[in-house]
C-alpha cells in the first residue's frame, strides 16, 4: 500500500486517521473559502471532521481567493 | 478666503441627457501654461478664460465607445493624444484625465462607483491607471460628461467648480484655502453645500502638501458620510497622480450634483439589472460572514490569512510573516479601533461596504497632533505597508500613517516600500544616523515613518530623498554615501521596484505566476493586473508554463475590464455564491461573470460573453502596452523584476525558510544541498529560478501575441482591431528589428 497521497497534486505524507480537518491544520489552511475536494467529490465542510483520508487519495483544497 | 478669489473663466454647457450609460461627450479644462491645445482634437465648445485657461467640450464618438469603451480606455485615449514621446510628468501637456465608465452610477449592483485617473506618472514617466471609490466619478456623469481631463500649468493656485444642476464650470484663484485634504475638504463642503443636507451632493477630488515634493503623491475622491458627519476620502493611489495635481496647481476640482437615483444611467434593461443586484444583495447578506467579512473590517481581513500563508510582506519583503503580526490581525482593528454598525460604502448602494473607518481617533505627531480625526481605514495595503514591510506592529502607528498619507496625499503603498528599502538600507550600514539627519531608520520605528512623512509634507530633510522614490533613491544613495559596487547591485537585488514604481505589498516569492504577474505589469508592479498567488503556490491549479501564462492572460484582461466599466472588483472576487464550489473554475467565480454579462446588458443594451469581455480588455491592455513603448518602456529589459521577488538573496531570509529551499534544490533542481553553503545554495536556487521567470516571460509574450522582446505583434493587432497607424507606427521599427515584420507589409 501507498503510503502517501496527493494534496493539491503534490506528493504528500499520508498517516493513519488522516482525516480532512487533521489536514488542513497540518498545512495551517485557515483561510475562510476553501473548496475540499476528495478523490473529486465535494467534501461540505460539516464533514470535514470525519471525512478520513485514505493512502492515495487525491485531495484538493482550493483557496478561493483573487486579491484586491 | 473667498474674497480673495478671481474668477477666471466661467462655462455655461447645455444639460444632457445619459443614454445606455454615456453622455457621449468629455470636459476639457485647460488650467494655463505654454502647450499646444489643438494636440488635444478639435474641442466642439471652446471658452477662453484669463490667464490662459481654457473650458471646452470633445464628442465621445463610437470609435471610443468600440475601442476604448470607457473608463481607463477613454483615459489612455486621450492621454495619448495629449502627450509626445518625450513627455515627462512635470510637463504642461501631460493631461490628468478621469474617466467614471458607462457602469458607474448605477446603484443596483454593489461596487459600481469608481473612477479611473490616467496620466504620465511621475515615478515612471510612463502612463499610470489608479481606480477609485467616493463620489467624483458618478456626480461627474451626472453632471454630463464621461470624461474629465485637465491640462496645462496654472500661475496660481486654483480650484475648479463644476455645478452640475445650474451646468457651469469655474476656474478661480484660491490662494488662502489649505493644501490638506481633510482641512480643505471641510473648508469646501462649507463653501459649497447650500444647507447641511446639501452635503451629500458634493465631491471633491485633492490631494495634500506631501505631494508637491514628494513623487509619489496621490488624488482624494471623497464622499459625505452623513451617518458619521464628516467627510470620507477614497484614494487614486498609484504613481505619483497627485504630484502631477499639485505641480498643475490644482488645489481642488469640486463638483456638486443633486438628483441621485438609480435609473440616470438610463438604461437599456432596467429588469435585467435589477435581478443581478438582487442575486448579488442577498448572496452578501447570506455570506460575507462566512467568507472575507468584508462588512465587518474590509481588506483588512486578510492580514492575518496574509501572514499564515507566509505572504505578508515584512521587513522589506525578506519574509512573509512574523511573530507580532498578532499585534496587528484583523481583530484588533475591530475590536479596538474601527466604528463599527456604520454601512460603508463608498458609492450608493454597494452592500459589500468595505470602506472601513476609525473614528475619533487621537494623533500624537505632526501639524495636527492632539486632534481627533476620521481616518479612512485600515486597509490590508495600509496595514502591510505601514505595518509589517517596516517591521511595525503597532496598530496606532500604521493609523496614524494612514491619517497623514491620506491628507498629505502620499501613496501608502510606495510610502511603506519605499520606506521598507531606505531602512534596510540603514540596517546593512549604507548610511547612519548622522546622514539621515537623526531620522533613527531601524525596523520598526513607526515614529520615525511619521517623521518621514511631515519632512515630505514640509519639503525638508531625508523625507525629500526617501520621496522620490526607490529607482532614484537607489542612485542618489550611491552617489552620496559612496557606495561599493556590491552595495549597488545588493541595491538592484533588494530595492522592491520595476519600471520605476514600488511593489504593492505581496510576498510574491513563491509564486513564479505572481512574479511575473507583478514584472510584467504595464503600469509596474501593482496586485490590480493579477493576484495567482493562491492558484499558484496553494493549490497547484496552474502547474505548467502553459496554464501561468493562460492564467497571466484572462485575469489581467477581465480585470482591465473592471476599469473599462466603472466597477469595483471586490463584489466580484472577495465573496463567492455557495454552489461556486461545484464549478469547473471556481477562481473565476462564473455566477459573478454571468451577472457582469447581465447588468453590462442591463445598462448598454449589448450581450456579451466571458470571450467578448476579455477581448474588449485586450484592445486597451495591448494599446498601453504600445503606449509605454512609446513612452520608452515596454520591451523585455522592463519587464525584469528586482532578484529578491524570486526568491532568496541573503543567507538570513535562505535559513530562515531552509526546509523549504533545501527541499526545492533536491525535488526541482536536482541537486543535493548537503554539505554546500547558504550562499552556494541561494546561487543555484536563484540560477535556477531566473531561468523558469524568463521560460514564463516567453510562453505569456507568445499567449499575448507579442514576441521575444515583448513587442505585440501586427497580426495580433490586427487580430483584436487595434491596428490603428498611430500605434503601427510605434511597434513598426521593433518589429523590423526583430524579424517580425510581416513580408506582405514590406515597403
Amino acid at each position: 500500500m501507498k503510503h502517501t497521497i496527493e494534496l493539491n497534486h503534490r506528493k504528500y505524507p499520508w498517516r493513519k486517521g488522516l482525516t480532512v480537518s487533521a489536514l488542513m491544520a497540518e498545512n495551517r489552511f485557515g483561510f475562510s473559502f476553501i473548496i475540499v475536494k476528495l478523490n473529486g467529490a465535494i467534501v461540505e465542510e460539516e464533514a470535514w471532521a470525519g471525512a478520513a483520508i485514505a493512502a492515495g487519495d487525491r485531495v484538493e483544497m482550493i483557496h478561493v481567493f483573487g486579491g484586491g | 478666503m473667498e474674497a480673495k478669489h478671481e474668477v477666471l473663466a466661467t462655462y455655461t454647457y447645455e444639460e444632457s441627457s445619459i443614454e445606455r450609460g454615456y453622455n457621449n461627450r468629455s470636459l476639457y479644462i485647460g488650467v494655463g501654461g505654454d502647450y499646444d491645445t489643438g494636440a488635444q482634437g478639435p474641442l466642439t465648445h471652446r471658452l477662453n478664460g484669463s490667464r490662459g485657461t481654457v473650458i471646452g467640450e470633445k464628442a465621445v464618438t463610437p470609435f471610443m465607445k468600440e475601442k476604448f469603451v470607457g473608463g481607463k480606455g477613454f483615459d489612455l485615449y486621450h492621454l495619448w493624444k495629449a502627450v509626445r514621446p518625450d513627455t515627462r510628468w512635470d510637463a504642461p501637456e501631460n493631461d490628468i484625465v478621469i474617466s467614471p465608465g458607462p457602469l458607474a452610477g448605477i446603484t443596483q449592483y454593489p461596487g459600481a462607483g469608481k473612477s479611473l485617473v490616467c496620466c504620465v506618472s511621475a515615478l515612471t514617466n510612463l502612463p499610470i491607471d489608479s481606480n477609485v471609490g467616493g463620489h467624483f466619478g458618478p456626480f461627474l456623469k451626472f453632471a454630463g460628461f464621461d470624461i474629465l481631463e485637465l491640462q496645462g500649468q496654472a500661475e496660481e493656485e486654483i480650484i475648479i467648480f463644476i455645478d452640475g444642476n445650474a451646468h457651469t464650470v469655474t476656474i478661480e484663484t484660491a490662494p488662502e484655502e489649505a493644501v490638506d485634504s481633510h482641512i480643505l475638504c471641510e473648508q469646501l463642503y462649507e463653501r459649497y453645500a447650500e444647507t447641511p443636507e446639501d452635503k451629500q451632493n458634493i465631491s471633491i477630488v485633492s490631494s495634500g502638501r506631501a505631494a508637491e515634493h514628494a513623487l509619489i503623491g496621490m488624488l482624494n475622491f471623497s464622499f459625505w458620510d452623513k451617518r458619521r458627519g464628516c467627510v470620507r476620502l477614497k484614494q487614486a493611489g498609484r504613481g505619483g497622480v497627485g504630484t502631477v495635481f499639485r505641480h498643475k496647481k490644482i488645489k481642488a476640482v469640486a463638483l456638486r450634483y443633486r438628483g441621485v437615483h438609480g435609473d440616470l444611467n438610463h438604461p437599456a434593461n432596467k429588469s435585467l439589472l435589477n435581478a443581478a443586484g438582487v442575486r448579488m444583495h442577498k448572496e452578501i447578506a447570506q455570506n460575507d460572514h462566512l467568507q472575507n467579512n468584508m462588512r465587518k473590517i474590509g481588506t483588512a481581513n486578510i492580514i492575518d490569512v496574509m501572514d499564515q500563508y507566509d505572504l505578508l510582506p515584512v521587513h522589506n519583503f525578506q519574509y512573509g510573516s512574523h511573530p507580532d503580526t498578532a499585534k496587528i490581525s484583523a481583530r484588533v482593528f475591530i475590536e479596538k479601533y474601527v466604528t463599527q454598525n456604520v454601512p460603508d460604502g463608498c458609492w450608493f448602494g454597494c452592500s459589500l461596504s468595505c470602506a472601513k473607518a476609525v473614528d475619533g481617533f487621537a494623533l500624537r505627531t505632526g501639524p495636527y497632533k492632539g486632534s481627533r480625526v476620521c481616518v479612512d481605514g485600515p486597509e490590508y495595503e495600509n496595514a502591510a505597508a505601514l505595518g509589517s514591510n517596516v517591521g511595525c506592529f503597532d496598530p496606532h502607528w500604521i493609523l496614524e500613517g494612514n491619517f497623514y498619507c491620506d491628507t498629505y496625499g502620499l501613496d501608502t503603498i510606495s510610502m511603506g516600500t519605499m520606506t521598507a528599502f531606505a531602512m534596510e538600507c540603514y540596517e546593512r550600514g549604507f548610511y547612519n544616523l548622522e546622514d539621515t539627519g537623526g531620522l533613527d531608520l531601524r525596523w520598526g520605528n513607526g515614529e520615525a515613518v511619521l517623521e518621514l512623512m511631515h519632512q515630505m509634507a514640509q519639503g525638508r530633510g531625508f523625507g525629500m530623498v526617501v520621496g522620490k522614490g526607490i529607482r532614484q533613491m537607489k542612485r542618489i544613495f550611491a552617489e552620496r554615501f559612496h557606495l561599493t559596487p556590491q552595495q549597488i547591485k545588493d541595491m538592484e537585488d533588494f530595492g522592491m521596484e520595476n519600471k520605476g514604481l514600488e511593489y504593492s505589498e505581496y510576498m510574491m516569492k513563491e509564486s513564479l505566476a505572481q512574479q511575473a504577474g507583478y514584472a510584467l505589469c504595464n503600469k509596474g508592479p501593482q496586485h490590480d493586473e493579477a493576484w495567482l498567488i493562491f492558484m499558484d503556490m496553494v493549490n497547484n491549479q496552474i502547474p505548467t508554463m502553459e496554464d501561468k501564462a493562460e492564467a497571466l492572460h484572462f485575469f489581467p484582461m477581465f480585470r482591465t475590464w473592471f476599469s473599462l466599466l466603472g466597477l469595483c472588483k471586490l463584489p466580484w472576487i472577495d465573496i463567492a455564491p455557495p454552489d461556486n464550489r461545484y464549478s469547473a473554475e471556481p477562481q473565476k467565480i462564473p455566477g459573478h461573470i454571468q451577472n457582469y454579462i447581465d447588468i453590462y446588458e442591463g445598462v448598454l443594451g449589448e450581450r456579451h460573453t466571458e470571450a467578448s469581455i476579455v477581448r474588449q480588455s485586450e484592445r486597451v491592455y495591448t494599446f498601453q502596452r504600445v503606449f509605454i513603448l512609446r513612452m520608452g518602456s515596454g520591451q523585455r529589459r522592463h519587464d525584469t523584476p528586482p532578484a529578491r521577488s524570486l526568491g532568496p538573496i541573503t543567507v538570513g531570509e535562505y535559513l530562515s525558510r531552509e526546509e523549504r529551499y533545501d527541499r526545492q534544490l533536491r525535488e526541482h533542481v536536482g541537486i543535493d544541498p548537503a554539505g554546500k553553503s547558504a550562499e552556494e545554495r541561494i546561487e543555484i536556487l536563484m540560477n535556477y529560478r531566473w531561468a523558469r521567470y524568463w521560460q514564463l516571460v516567453d510562453t505569456v509574450y507568445a499567449r499575448r501575441g507579442w514576441t521575444p522582446n515583448g513587442i505585440p505583434k501586427l497580426e495580433k493587432l490586427r487580430e483584436i482591431g487595434m491596428d490603428l497607424p498611430e500605434l503601427v507606427e510605434v511597434v513598426r521599427p521593433y518589429l523590423e528589428e526583430e524579424g517580425y515584420w510581416p513580408d506582405e507589409t514590406h515597403d
